[in-house]
Parts: C-alpha cells; structure tokens; sequence
C-alpha cells in the first residue's frame, strides 16, 4: 500500500464576520499513488472544501490532514502547493493573459526549471494531453472549453507533483470532451502513479475511479471501493 | 525574475489600461510638478524679493490749520500773502509705539547735528554760499529803510567773504514801516545779501547794485527733549543801535555770541544720526548708494561704533578714504529739519550764547557714498552738501541740553519698517487707525513690492490649484487603476497560490506590473512638468515692468519722468521638484498598490478560489 495522503477525522469551518458553517465534520479517510478517487456529493456537501484542503490551500479546523506522514499544519504549503500537488478546476484557472504554452510553462518557471528546459516539457505536456501545436501561442480565451482543460491539466503535471487534485473537471465540457479528460486522469493516475483525487457529481467520472468516496452535509462516507 | 518577466509581458496583452494609465499618472504628474514649481518659483521670488525690497513708513505731523501771512515787499510797495502752517502740539514719537506695530526698525526720529570740523575742507570755493555779515553801520544821511538807503560801512564783526567795500545799500525790505535810522548814530546789523531792489526794472538807479536785507538777529529756539521752547529774553532784533557799553550788555554779549556761531559755523557740517540707513530715503530709492567700502553692519548700529559714511565729493577735497578718520566736534542738534534745510533760525542757546560742544570723537569712515537727485523729490528728502552720516548710538552723550530746534515729525525726520506686504501693511493701518491720532499721517513706501506680491501671491493660488487638482486626480486614477490592477485580480492572485506562489512572490507579480507603468507615468508626466514649469516661468519673466516711484532697484527715467524699473524674476527651475512631485505620485502609486495586494493576501487560496469562483 503506498498511502500519500491520510485525514484523521478532519472538520473545517467557514467563518465569517457574521456566521460559522460547519463544511466538513470529522472526516477521516487516505488516498494512495496510481489510484482515482472520487468524491461525489451535492452541491454545497463540502466536497469542494475537502479539496481545498487536500490541495493545502487551508488547513482544518480540527482533526490532522498528513502527507506522507507529515501534518500539513507543520509543512511549507507554498512548498506543497507548488512540489507535490496540483489543481484542475471545474472553471479552468488559467491566466488570460498569458499564451497556452506560458501557463503551463508557469510552474516550471516557479521551481527554476531553465526556460529552455521549461518550454520544452511544456510541449511535451501539451502533446501528452492530446492539445495541438497551433494553439500553443494562442490566448486562453481563444480555445475551447475542453482545450482549455487539456491546458489546465498539462500545467498540472508539469508541476511535476505525485498528487492530482480535480475539482468538477468536467464540468463545463461536452461528453466527448469529458471522455478524454476522464481517460487522460485515469491513464495519469495508472501509468504515471499520480494519486487522482476528482471531485464529481458525474456518475461516468464517478464511474472510471478506482474508489469513490460520497459527501452528505460534510460527512464522508466509501461508496465503492 | 520569471515572477516580473511574467507580470511584465501581460501589460501590453492590456495596452488600453496600460496607456489609459500611464497618460493619465502622467497628466497627474505634470499638474503636480507644474504646480509645485510654480510655488516654489514663488517662494523663491518671494524670499528674494524679501531681501531686495524693505517696507517703510514715513510719518508726518499734519498741520491743524494753515494760515495766510502777510509780508511787506518793499519793491512793489504792496503785501504778499504766504501760507503757513499751524501745528499746535508736537505730538511725540511715543504715540508710534503701540502693541502689534511689528516694527523691524525705528521708529526713528533722526537728529541732525551741528558739528564743527576744523582743518577740514568744506567747499572748493565761497561761490554760491549766501553773504551773511555782521556790521557796525551808519546811514549816508538820516532815512527810513522802507526803500534801499546807503549805509556807510563802520566796522566788520563776521563776514563769509572779504568786504571790499565802505559803502552799502540797506532795504529793511519785509517791512512796512521800518524804524528811522540816523546817520549820527551806529547800528549793529545781522544782514544778507538779497536781490538788487526792484532789480526787473531797468530804468530803476537800484537796478543791478546789490542790496542787503536784515536777518533775525540774536534768538534762541532752544527747546527741551520733549520739544518745549526753552525762555529766553533775547530781542530778535537784527538791527540795533549800539551804546556806549553795549557789548558789555546781556544783548552785546548774546551779538557776539551770534558772531561766533557765524564763525563757528563757517567750518562746520551736517551730520546725521540713524538707526538705519534705510530709513533715510536717499538711500532707501538708491539715490544714494555705497560707492566705496560698506555700509553699517548691524553691530555698527547697535554697539554705537564710531564709523560714519562721507560723501563723495567731501571725501576728495579732503583726500580721504575708507579707514580714515573725522574729527567731529558736536555741538547742536536740530530734529526739525533734514541737513538739507538745515536753517536753524535761532542758533544761540536760550541764555544767549553759541552752543559749546557736548560730543567731540574721531569717526572712522565705514563707507563713501555718492548719490544723485530724482526729479521731484521735496527739499527735505534731499541730501546736503557733505552730509555725514553716523549711527545713532554712536553719540554717547546725552545732547539734552544742546537742542537748538525741535519740530514736529516729518516724513524725512521719522520713519520706521516693517514686514513687508500688502498684509502686513494693512494691518499696520488697522492698528495706528485704533490709536484715534488723526493730525499724524503715515505713508508707505515699498518699493512695489505689494504689487508684486499680490502676482506672486495670484500665481501661488493658481499653484495650489494644480497642485490640489494634481493630487485629487492622482487619488482617484491611482485608486481606479489599482482596483483594476489589483483588487480585480483576485483571481490571478487566488490561481497563483494555488500554483505554489508564495506571498512574497505574489506582491512581486502583482506590484511589478503598476509599478512599471506608475515609474514610467511619473517619470514622464516629471518631464513634460518640468518643461511646462519652464514654460510658465519664461511668461512670468516677459511680465512687464512696472513704474513706481520708490523702489529698491536702481532706478531709470523714462521720457515722461517716471521711475522705470525692470524687475527680473528667478525662473531657474530645480530638477529636484520634479523629483519629488514625481516620486510623491510614485510612492503614493505603491503605497495604494501594496493596501490592494494585502487585500488580496490577506485570505487564505481556498477562501480566495471560493470568492474568484463566484464571480470575484
């Protein structure tokens, strides 16, 4: 068992100047390399908030969320962030203004990777996500949706993590597209030993995983495993 | 440097908001700069100005009324009427003295001394100088002097010129009917050379001889330091008959006091006291000016130096220079009149005898000066020939009892100084208003600076507008644009971190990108103000010259007689303004910059991701 990511009855709390909401209660679960997950839930279940938390963007409010042992509250997150976890997101989060091939070279340029090297992992990204040359100078709103995806997952491996964290990646594509993202993070997960974490309420995505986990008003349950 | 390049690139994927920007800050920045050199400019002017131009007043007692005299001319036997002022009480100097008068200098009441230089040279030659004398002298034949009688001339007791002749002829020309004269007896009289009797006519046998007129005789107008006459019984008679014994008498003794102040008076000078040359109008319009050494330092003034300032023209007849030494022997004061006047009717003391000297020092000269006369200038405003000028302290004794004649102030006895400007003399009227003194009259002279201030004072307004406008438009381009810059790129900021940026590296993402075009704006928007600041200094400086009468600068006729003068404006501009206008917007840029990017920062990705989703 090659576990990467463990949660010990993990809660978190939203809270504004005005009220407190309970997202996530004592969830406790572990997420290991070369597998898919899913998380699946209704809208506003908290499973968004897991993510979140996953990719270290917070820390819980209770209950310890550890990589390979190591509590998440003690670590660099802006380490983490940028070394071992990346993000896709439902609505893509690339730069407008930087070209297809500059966003995904972003990362690299963060971890001192030399351009030279940097352009040229990204081209082999690009191609590995299926994206066409032509498109590598264009601008983010000059592609479609799916591209845009393709582009968002490209600059996500090419962090060079062993954790994909995705947030309703599907979300805004057609079927066709959903297919290729759903085989493109599955093919990442088996062949490249990432540990995929996808959060969907799309049964197919649901379906492709290796374990699903389901959300209810922030509690976490194993649906399949 | 991937963070900058990063941030760098995207500014011109955004050209319009780049260029909006930037030529916005930079019209912001010329306002600013503008503005800011403009009140510099001011202010600079102003301090120069400052130095160059004093404020003073003059004050003058007003007369209560003006009365018609008669006076007899023998010549066309008829009454010529003469005005002549009334003043009633002397108002002292004290009433100057009141609380708020901000008095730079002064009030300073000058006194021009009397004083007795002997050995030195007081003119190249006796032409010119009235013909004063005292003789003895009988009629030809018995006479009333009502018209022109010969005298027979019996004896000289004082003479500005050698007389050459035995015979004379005598008017008592103001009077009506004059007393008879006899030629069995011998009269003692005070005479001047006037003009021949009824000299127009030609046919007249007096035509062209001259004719002597009587002068005022033994008299005393000795006064007290506060201006009170002091008795005295002499006759103010300028024609006597003598006696037997006469000048063992209380009158003889006080006709041969009168020609030994005659006497004494023939080898003595003007000298003036001041607390401030500046004060002395002359000097204050440059009619007078240095021409050699320098003028009196303020220790000069206040520890009482014995220095002084000669004319010119003294200093050559008498081969001296700046280093030498005056001897002075001081022995009356007049405060009624300048030196140029300087006609004190009664020179004996009121008991009949010529003054003895009170102060007698070396003064060593300070400086030379030279001067010249502006057309129009009243008698007493104009200096007298070897006028010296001493600091006032620089008399230690006390001259109370050597008071020859005391009057009311005028404008070229008394005078003070104050701040300069329109405000200050303003207030000045305010309060002297207060004091309810309406027989004094105070006028000022400064030299146009009021009007000069009020341009300055119009210019710096104008400056504080551009500069408002220039900072009220900053605030709100600099606030806009970070809104767009920033606060709108919540996403940016949020996608960033979840991209592992650290918060270091995401205020340097975010700044780089204002600061670079907020460094250009103001370096630009710096430089187009500069050269606009240039632009509008040139225009001060074709301002057209203004006439005044009075002023600091060295004044230039025009055709018309009036008192041209060029003032010359400072219109360097210093580059530090620019700088600093610049830099102001700049920092104020980063300043407003770094308070979005903390906004930004402040919340944790998630929270921010949460926010950007939702439309932030």
């Amino acid at each position: 068992m090659d576990k990467i990511i463990e949660a010990v009855n993990v809660s978190y709390i939203y809270q504004t100047k005005y009220q407190k909401t309970k997202a996530l209660s004592e969830v406790s679960c572990s997420f290991e390399r070369g597998k898919v997950y899913a998380i699946t839930g209704k809208s506003g279940s908290g499973k968004s908030t897991f993510l979140s938390l996953l990719a270290g963007l917070d820390v819980p409010t209770e209950g310890t969320l550890s990589v390979e042992g190591e509590d998440m509250r003690k670590m660099n997150r802006d380490a983490y962030r940028l070394n071992r976890a990346s993000v896709i997101y439902q609505a893509f989060h690339l730069f407008p203004l930087l070209t297809v091939m500059e966003n995904v070279m972003f990362p690299m340029e963060l971890q001192h990777v030399p351009k030279k090297e940097a352009k040229a992992r990204a081209q082999e990204y690009l191609a590995k996500v299926g994206l066409p040359e032509t498109l590598y100078k264009k601008m983010p709103s000059m592609i479609s949706g799916g591209e845009q995806q393709r582009v968002a997952i490209a600059r996500a491996i090419a962090a060079g993590g062993e954790i994909l964290l995705a947030d309703e990646p599907t979300g805004n594509l057609d079927s066709q597209n959903e297919k290729v993202i759903v085989e493109l993070l599955c093919k990442l997960a088996h062949e490249d030993n990432y540990a995929v974490i996808v959060v969907t309420h799309n049964e197919a995505v649901a379906a492709a995983a290796d374990v699903v986990y389901g959300m209810t008003d922030g509690v976490l349950s194993v649906v399949r495993e | 440097m991937t963070t900058i390049r990063n941030s760098l690139i995207r500014l011109p994927r955004t050209p319009v908001k780049t260029a909006l920007f930037f030529l916005l800050l930079s019209f912001t920045v010329v306002l600013v700069c503008v503005g800011a050199n403009l009140r510099k400019l001011c202010a600079d002017n102003m301090e120069r100005f400052e130095k160059i131009f004093t404020t003073i007043g003059t004050v003058e007692q007003k007369p209560e009324k003006t009365v018609q005299r008669a006076v007899w001319r023998a010549d066309r036997k008829t009454y010529r009427y003469v005005n002549e002022p009334v003043y009633g009480e002397i108002v002292s100097t004290d009433v100057l003295n009141f609380e708020g008068a901000g008095y730079l200098s002064g009030p300073d009441r000058r006194a021009c001394y009397m004083a007795h230089a002997p050995g030195l040279r007081l003119r190249d030659d006796d032409r010119g100088m009235w013909h004063y004398m005292i003789v003895e002298a009988s009629p030809v034949e018995d006479c009333v002097p009502a018209d022109p009688v010969q005298m027979e001339l019996k004896r000289v007791l004082f003479s500005y010129y050698p007389i050459s002749f035995d015979k004379f002829y005598y008017c008592a020309h103001v009077e009506k009917n004059p007393a008879p004269m006899f030629a069995d007896k011998t009269y003692i009289m005070e005479l001047v050379l006037g003009l021949p009797h009824d000299f127009e006519v030609a046919e007249n046998p007096m035509a062209g001889r001259f004719e002597y007129q009587p002068m005022n005789g033994p008299c005393s107008t000795q006064a007290d330091p506060e201006g009170n006459l002091l008795p005295n019984r002499l006759s103010e008679n300028p024609v006597q008959e003598l006696v037997p014994g006469f000048y063992e008498t209380d009158e003889g003794k006080a006709w041969l006091a009168l020609c030994r102040e005659y006497e004494l008076s023939y080898d003595s000078l003007p000298v003036t006291v001041t607390n401030d040359l500046n004060l002395i109008m002359a000097f204050y319009a440059k009619e007078a000016y240095i021409s050699e050494g320098e003028a009196f330092s303020e220790e000069d003034y206040r520890r009482g130096n014995r220095v002084c300032l000669v004319p010119d023209a003294f200093a050559v007849r008498n081969k001296l220079k700046v280093g030498d030494t005056v001897h002075l022997v001081l022995r009356y004061a007049n405060y009624a009149e300048s030196a140029n006047q300087g006609g004190v009717k009664g020179r004996l003391t009121a008991d009949g005898k010529a003054y003895e000297p009170f102060e007698e020092a070396d003064w060593q000269i300070r400086g030379i000066y030279d001067h010249t006369v502006s057309p129009g200038r009243s008698e007493g405003y104009l200096l007298a020939d070897n006028e010296i000028f001493i600091p006032t302290a620089s008399v230690k004794n006390s001259n109370e009892n050597h008071i020859a004649l005391y009057g009311t102030m005028k404008g070229y006895t008394t005078a003070f100084q104050i701040p300069n400007g329109n405000e200050s003399i303003e207030n000045y009227k305010a309060l002297w208003e207060k004091q309810g003194i309406r027989n004094v009259e105070i006028t000022f002279y400064d030299g146009g600076y009021s009007k000069l201030e009020a341009g300055l004072k119009n210019m710096e307004r104008m400056s504080l507008i551009l500069i408002i406008m220039g900072i009220v438009s900053a605030v709100c381009i600099v606030v806009f644009f970070c809104h767009l810059f920033i606060t709108k790129q919540r996403k940016r900021t949020a996608i960033e971190r979840s991209l592992g940026m650290t918060k270091g590296q995401c205020v340097c993402s975010l700044l780089t990108g204002i600061a670079a075009i907020a460094l250009a704006g103001c370096i630009a928007g710096a430089a187009a103000g500069q050269l606009f600041a240039g632009h509008a200094g040139a225009a001060m400086v074709s301002t057209k010259p203004y006439d005044t009468r009075y002023s600091n600068g060295a004044p230039q006729e025009d055709e018309e007689g009036h008192v041209k003068e060029e003032v010359t404006y400072l219109t360097q501009l210093d580059w530090r303004v620019a700088v600093v206008s610049g830099g102001a917007v700049f920092l104020f840029t980063l300043s407003a910059a770094m308070t979005g990017i903390y906004g930004n920062l402040r919340q944790e990705p998630l929270k921010l991701l949460a926010e950007a989703d939702h439309g932030g």
